[in-house]
């Protein structure tokens, strides 16, 4: 099949600009993007595992607001986690970590899980990773750029990195930076998929 | 902070969309937004979820050391009080009524609606406080999504590199909006207001 005409889930990011609320305010190091990233993919593709087993037992008016519940639920339930790991991270974070539950792909994943009947999987995979995948490059190359080092998820207080004392752009960990540099990711993005000749999102 | 400190700070150096983030996705996504319905709205909810969201936070899961339940008190309590309110509007004669529990409605399950509450209430302001803040904060976010919408309109006229015309050109114009706002930081808004 020509590879033109194959359907493809476009990243939620840099595709549908989807998720932008954490990224650009709170992803400022690589931990905070990790941590951020992969609450939003767990808490998704959980719901999306728990989800289409609701459709059969919940009538339909009371599909949406349980299933609102149980992302709160596991948004509440990574924040403790968070806050057990690194208590360092979580009160770096702040509100972020419980606003993982109105995320848009959480959103997005209750609206597609309980409107259709088919598995959300095939949609749910790719977007979850693309998710996580650009939360883990914004937020290292904003933290690199921005102060010049790079701070792992460690246990504990995070452990971070030095690679120079003098950091090239410090604007990049303010949130004006954020959405820069998220724009310039969104043109990367669209201009490969020009080349590779994909209908642009 | 007196109230005119509070007022300042909540729409230019703590701006909801350009400095929290908060409310980021509707913005960017071009919507044909009518302007006061759009503001009326955004001002009922978020003032409504503020006020509900800061009374159970103060008055039961802080002194109960619970605020980790703060995103099922949100889902539980505060989204149904927004749905229920919005049908209320909903179902009123007044057609714009009508129109604004329809935004109302659609707003429960925003970042930009919880995220609010959060801030507000996790800042220990009074109630009043609480109010005009979150009143100041939601006057915030509409001047950013207005400033967004005329500047979307010029960039569409511009003539820009093909992979940066739309949402990447909004996203950079975005960012230098944010270096704007910031500029009216904290400190300089307690200097001049107390």
């Amino acid at each position: 099949m020509d590879e033109k005409l194959k359907p493809f889930v476009p990243n939620p990011v840099m595709g549908g600009l989807l998720g932008l609320c954490p990224l650009v305010a709170a992803a400022d190091s690589f931990a905070d993007g990790a941590v951020i990233g992969l609450g939003a993919a767990l808490s998704a593709l959980a719901l999306g595992a728990l989800l289409p087993l609701l459709r059969g037992v919940l009538p339909q008016r009371l599909r949406s607001p349980v299933a609102f519940i149980l992302a709160a639920s596991l948004a509440a339930l990574y924040s403790v986690g968070v806050e057990a790991y690194s208590p360092t991270l979580a009160s770096g974070l702040g509100l972020y970590l419980p606003l993982t539950a109105v995320n848009c792909i959480i959103i997005a994943t209750l609206r597609h899980s309980l409107r259709d009947e088919g598995s959300p999987f095939p949609w749910l995979l790719p977007t979850a990773a693309g998710y996580l995948l650009v939360a883990l490059l914004l937020s290292g190359l904003r933290e690199f750029l921005g102060t010049g080092t790079l701070t792992l998820p460690s246990p504990g207080s995070p452990s971070a990195i030095v690679f120079t004392q003098v950091p090239p752009l410090r604007l990049l960990i303010a949130p004006a930076g954020g959405f820069m540099l998220l724009g310039c990711f969104a043109a990367l993005y669209r201009f490969v998929l020009r080349i590779r000749g994909r209908r642009i999102p | 902070m007196s109230y005119l400190s509070i007022v300042l700070t909540s729409v230019f150096s703590a701006n909801a969309l350009l400095v929290y983030g908060l409310g980021a996705c509707p913005a960017f996504r071009r919507e044909g937004r009518k302007p006061f319905v759009s503001i009326v709205s955004l001002v009922v909810v978020n003032l409504f979820a503020s006020g509900v969201f800061w009374a159970f936070r103060v008055l039961a899961l802080a002194p109960l050391h619970l605020e980790a339940l703060e995103a099922i008190v949100y889902a539980v309590v505060v989204a149904p009080l927004i749905k229920y309110l919005a049908r209320a509007l909903v179902a009123s004669e007044s057609p714009f009524l009508s129109r604004v529990g329809t935004s109302v409605d659609e707003s429960a399950l925003s970042c930009l609606v919880f995220g609010l509450a959060l801030l507000i209430a996790r800042r220990g302001y009074s109630l009043p406080e609480a109010l005009l803040a979150s009143l100041a904060s939601a006057i915030g976010y509409w001047a950013a999504i207005v400033l967004l919408d005329a500047i979307r309109e010029r960039l569409e006229l511009s003539a820009l590199p093909e992979s940066f015309k739309g949402k990447p050109a909004l996203l950079l114009s975005a960012g230098l909006m944010a270096m704007a706002f910031m500029g009216m930081d904290t400190v300089f808004v307690k200097t001049i207001a107390g």
